[in-house]
């Protein structure tokens, strides 16, 4: 084509490589600070190569005894993920292969319950799981009523379904500032503070517009036949809703749970305020991190690098998702 | 869809929107007219708008409204613009290599907005990498000044919100039908024309979208501004950093007064909004008839 | 469809067993069965499993109650509850108070669970003045400095401890910590906390460069200003001094104005005394030591970061944290193990020395019921007793007398001559800390170049108006 002699492809790949240095750049120093020793990070002048590299960093955020080698660690985390691997690799060769991605999330859901009785955790390990159970329970509370509300909206004519989608846009736009503190009096006051349970609903809360929104524009490209087809042979709207557009939705539904599960999993300033002791990461990292008192900054650096990676993994694995959601939910906005 | 049908339907997330967010603005907006100090919690005392008068005549909420507004400006311009150049670049790129681009440039948006920045921040700091490089442009490594933070929460906004706005468009540029871009290049239209002409109208409502989205997001800012200043530089403080001070520092506590800034904060950015909102309003009615 | 359709009801009935699961993770403790059985959804047989392992460990317990004489064991010398008591505890980390939050957490082999929470100072208190503020505290131990304990008792948040220590005193020696600790985190003779960190500021150089530059330890801040040209040509940093925060400023503020005799408001009345001649010279002189010793760099060194370039021998001398001088004999972090010395603080020039006088201790909020506090106050028992303490003395100065650690600290004599002779403890008033937060922000502007007068007379103006509005003068 003519525009392919405009801009060689040297061109191109040097621009996007260089956009790549800039992006990964703070994870590549962020790795190598986690594995080094303070005196060699305070150094006034980087230690580029040949320092000495340690996990200590690692077992001090994680464990809650020094003499755990690390080395087992690591072992009992690859040797989980290689087995989650295989079953999920084998899943996708069978025809149904739904058991097997449920095996894959037993197996990963064995690992993560199991470590704190093979290995001596800290404190940090519970916020780990507060934060998997977060996320979990945001994704599938914030999709459930999110599907049906979305199909509702997708296909009613009337007025009040403009109302809504105009009104949950409006909320989308609210500053969290406009509701920490009543709920933070509101769950005192019902003894809720502290618990997962308010962070869960305050994220479906702040939530539920996004989901709405997007999910009702998948609903808009899946035809209407489809489901008048189902009912014309008797089945209810709800019936039809279930056994004929949800099982085409699923693109959908794995695009919004994936920005679901990004807002739940990143989510500072709510569980900050709402659960003083329950913390999930990103409030135990920031603890570490920010002003005067950072215990060390291999330590942040290792929490870091421990919470940066199960997100990347996750999007890794389904970044055609992410892609083909947006693109085809998102133009119809 | 018949209309009780419709209500069945979208009544659980009606409620949990109208129960979540309704009663705890009404609830705002009761303790931003009152004198609520978290001293003494158990006693607010009415007192009309004088909380609003207050806030409107301290120095330092002018200055988180500036700052606030300044990022706003300053970021969301370069974000769509950028986003939408790498959106371009990306859709050129093979089939086989696209997805490690994607994957790499994801990065900054997936990662958790505190850790990010923390580990942005990590760069400028003594010792860090680009503190280091530094000495061979000027004398001294680079510090974290009064005079530079704000331009570093710039740069680390692009950082970590850009690839929203370029995987939105790129997304976008895949539903693009081929033959329209065909049938522009036939006509002999240059890369800039065929981008004006075609790939602009079609993304028309995602840039929409993107800018609605950015707008908001950045209005509301905390997290990034929260890690990188912290307490020691107050001439970076977003309208949100402010509003928290304000409401829970240990030594002041003024709940009513932060509750007042709040509510000024959702009038703020509702001013902004209204035009779109109401031309939402309107696309929505017209798709219905 | 309508909503009495079955299909309907069924809907409804898998949201209230969403909203069920959802309620039993929120309030259920233990997260690691209630990851098991969220995460899984429904893995009935290991849900089963590990609630019998509760169980199990009680048993276990019990026979080593017995073995041990009534005590959980030998370093956690108190009685075992007979029921498990979950302690939170919120504070602020450096490393003598992560060697005792590892103390209380020795009482773990017992009924006792702990989750401490360290923040960043100015966040921790944030945190738990809000949560205390409601009057039905999530946190059983409040670890502050003398300061905080008094802000947060002079609101009444607190709960005064002298029934409890009087109780145990002679059990468990709290005769051997100094009255003066006590007085320190006391109003009227209530005492809020049991003293566990003694801390104070004081001069910190490196023998080795100094002798090979030639140059005297500095006693007063003009001795510091004349050294620092010296020490630059030589390619390190000036004099260290914190200057990165408010806060910081404003301590080093209080400190030079109480080297000059004056106290940063009237303690009485809360009149403020920091705009005046005094407050003048002592902003003078800690701006004159910044300009001339670092000037743009100096401001950006965080109390962390001064402990890194004493280690890694950028800074050869400066005034900072008692509690970080263990940290210079690290092995792990530092490069100068055994070259740093320590001397007193440095004064304006007369006899009182511009270092405070500060304890860090456990306070237990008010609201909590007599019986549970009687618990927390024994886990504290345990964590400051003669044993505890020899294990924190290795990371800095204890409150109970005689109590050393051959791996502590060597800046004991330093310690102790800033303490007799500084400025002595932050004030009591109740408006006190609403001056430190105003003057905090007010002279960190300094930084950027703002006139003393000018920053003294917004800090007054600020803290007048604040505290006024507060109700507190």
């Amino acid at each position: 084509m003519k525009k392919e002699s405009l801009l060689p492809r040297v061109g191109l790949h040097a621009v996007l490589l260089a956009l790549v240095v800039w992006s990964v750049t703070p994870f590549l120093w962020t790795l190598q600070t986690s594995i080094k020793f303070t005196r060699d990070v305070a150094a006034r002048e980087p230690v580029l190569w040949g320092y000495e590299t340690t996990a200590n960093a690692y077992n001090a955020f994680w464990l809650d005894d020094e003499e755990i080698n690390m080395w087992g660690v690591l072992a009992y985390i690859l040797a989980f993920a290689v087995v989650a691997l295989m079953i999920g690799y084998l899943g996708r060769r069978m025809r149904t292969s739904w058991p097997w991605n449920l095996g894959v999330i037993a197996v990963l859901a064995f690992a993560v319950w199991y470590f704190p009785r093979a290995f001596e955790t800290s404190n940090e390990y519970e916020f780990f799981i507060n934060s998997l159970i977060v996320t979990v329970l945001t994704v599938i509370i914030s999709i459930s009523i999110g599907l049906i509300a979305g199909y509702g909206l997708a296909r009613y004519t009337g007025v009040s379904g403009a109302v809504i989608l105009i009104v949950a846009l409006a909320f989308r736009a609210l500053p969290r500032s406009a509701f920490v503190l009543p709920y933070f009096f509101a769950a005192k006051e019902l003894g809720l503070l502290d618990s997962r349970l308010i962070i869960v609903m305050s994220l479906v809360a702040v939530n539920q517009p996004f989901t709405i929104w997007m999910l009702r524009s998948f609903f808009m490209d899946v035809p209407k036949e489809l489901e008048e087809a189902a009912m014309m042979d008797g089945a209810t709207r709800f019936e039809a809703f279930r056994k004929v557009i949800v099982p085409v939705m699923w693109p959908g539904v794995i695009a919004t749970s994936l920005f679901t599960m990004l807002l739940a999993y990143n989510e500072f300033l709510f569980v900050r305020v709402l659960a003083p002791t329950e913390w999930t990461l990103p409030v135990a990292i920031v603890s570490l991190t920010a002003g005067e008192s950072s215990r060390t900054i291999t330590e942040a650096a290792a929490a870091s690098v421990s919470i940066t990676l199960p997100i990347v993994i996750v999007i890794v694995l389904f970044q055609k998702h992410l892609v083909k959601g947006l693109g085809a939910g998102a133009v119809k906005g | 869809m018949n209309r009780r049908t419709f209500w069945a339907f979208t009544i659980p997330s009606v409620a949990v929107m109208l129960i979540l967010m309704v009663f705890p603005l009404v609830t705002t907006i009761w303790l931003s007219l009152n004198r609520l100090l978290i001293r003494d919690l158990d006693n607010p005392e009415w007192v009309g708008l004088a909380n609003y008068r207050e806030t409107l005549n301290d120095a330092e909420f002018w200055s988180a409204v500036w700052f606030t507004l300044r990022f706003v400006a300053i970021t969301v311009p370069i974000n769509m613009v950028v986003g939408l150049g790498i959106a371009l670049l990306l859709d050129r790129v093979g089939k086989r290599v696209r997805p490690v681009y994607l994957a790499a440039l994801l990065l900054p948006f997936i990662v958790t907005p505190v850790v990010g920045t923390a580990m942005f921040k990590e760069l400028f700091e003594r010792g860090g990498l680009l503190s280091w490089l530094w000495t061979f442009v000027a004398e001294d490594a680079f510090a974290i000044t009064d005079g530079n933070v704000q331009w570093l929460i710039f740069i680390h906004a692009v950082w970590y919100t850009m690839p929203f706005a370029m995987i939105t468009f790129f997304a976008g540029l895949q539903t693009l039908p081929q033959d329209r871009v065909e049938a522009a290049s036939i006509d002999g239209a240059g890369f800039w024309r065929s981008l004006w002409h075609v790939t602009i109208p079609h993304l028309r409502t995602l840039l929409l979208f993107v800018g609605l989205i950015s707008v908001m997001d950045a209005y509301r800012v905390f997290d990034s501004v929260f890690v990188f200043a912290g307490t020691r530089f107050q001439s970076v403080e977003s309208l949100q950093v402010y509003n928290f001070r304000v409401a829970l520092d240990s030594n002041i506590g003024r709940i009513g007064k932060g509750n007042a800034i709040g509510i000024l904060n959702v009038i703020g950015i509702f001013v902004v909004l209204i035009p779109f909102l109401y031309r939402s309003y309107k696309d929505q009615i017209a798709e219905r008839t | 469809m309508t909503p009495n359709n079955p299909r309907w009801k069924r809907l409804l009935a898998l949201l209230f067993a969403l909203t069920l699961i959802a309620a039993a993770c929120g309030s259920d403790d233990d997260s690691d069965d209630a990851s098991a059985s969220s995460a899984e959804e429904t893995e009935a047989d290991e849900a089963s499993a590990s609630a019998s392992e509760p169980a199990e460990e009680a048993d276990d317990e019990a026979m080593e109650d017995e073995a041990a004489g009534g005590v959980i064991s030998e370093e956690c010398a108190i009685p075992n509850p007979s029921e498990t008591v979950e302690i939170d505890l919120i504070g602020w980390s450096f490393p003598i108070v992560d060697e005792y939050a590892e103390e209380l957490e020795e009482c773990e082999e017992g009924n006792y669970s702990f989750n401490v929470q360290f923040l960043d100072s100015q966040e921790a208190r944030d945190q738990a003045t809000l949560d205390l503020s409601t009057g039905d505290p999530s946190f059983e131990i409040v670890q502050g400095s003398n300061s905080f304990i008094i802000e947060l008792a002079n609101q009444g948040y607190l709960r005064p401890l002298n029934d409890l220590i009087d109780k145990y005193s002679a059990d468990y020696e709290l005769d051997q910590i100094d009255q003066a600790f006590f007085d320190l985190g006391a109003i009227d003779g209530d005492v809020y906390a049991v003293p566990m960190v003694s801390n104070t500021m004081h001069v910190f150089y490196n023998a080795a460069v100094l002798d090979e530059l030639g140059l005297d330890v500095p006693a007063t801040f003009s001795d510091a200003v004349a050294m620092c040209p010296t020490l630059e040509e030589n390619g390190y940093g000036g004099f260290a001094l914190m200057a990165s925060a408010g806060w910081a400023w404003q301590i080093e503020f209080d400190n030079v104005l109480g080297s000059l005799g004056v106290a940063p408001i009237d303690n009485e009345t809360g009149q403020p005394n920091f705009n005046s001649p005094e407050g003048i010279e002592a902003a003078n002189t800690l701006l004159e030591l910044y300009e001339s010793c670092g000037g743009s760099t100096a401001g950006t060194y965080s109390t962390d970061d001064i402990q890194n370039a004493f280690q890694t021998e950028e800074y050869v001398i400066g005034q900072t944290w008692a509690s970080r001088a263990a940290a210079m004999d690290d092995p792990e972090a530092s490069l100068v193990v055994d070259t740093i010395e320590f001397a007193p603080a440095l004064s304006t020039g007369g006899g009182v020395l511009a270092a405070p006088a500060y304890m860090d201790g456990y306070g237990i909020p008010a609201g909590i019921d007599d019986e549970l506090a009687e618990q927390i106050f024994l886990a504290i028992l345990a964590a400051s007793d003669a044993e505890s303490q020899e294990a924190a003395a290795a990371h800095g100065t204890v409150t109970r007398n005689g109590i050393s650690n051959a791996d502590g600290p060597r800046n004991g004599d330093a310690v102790a001559a800033s303490l007799v002779d500084g400025r002595g403890p932050d004030l009591s008033h109740p408006a006190a800390g609403i001056a430190r937060a105003k003057l905090g922000d007010a002279l960190i502007q300094l930084l950027d170049g703002a006139a003393v007068e000018d920053v003294l007379a917004e800090a007054e103006a600020a803290y007048l108006e604040e505290a006024g509005e507060q109700g507190l003068l």
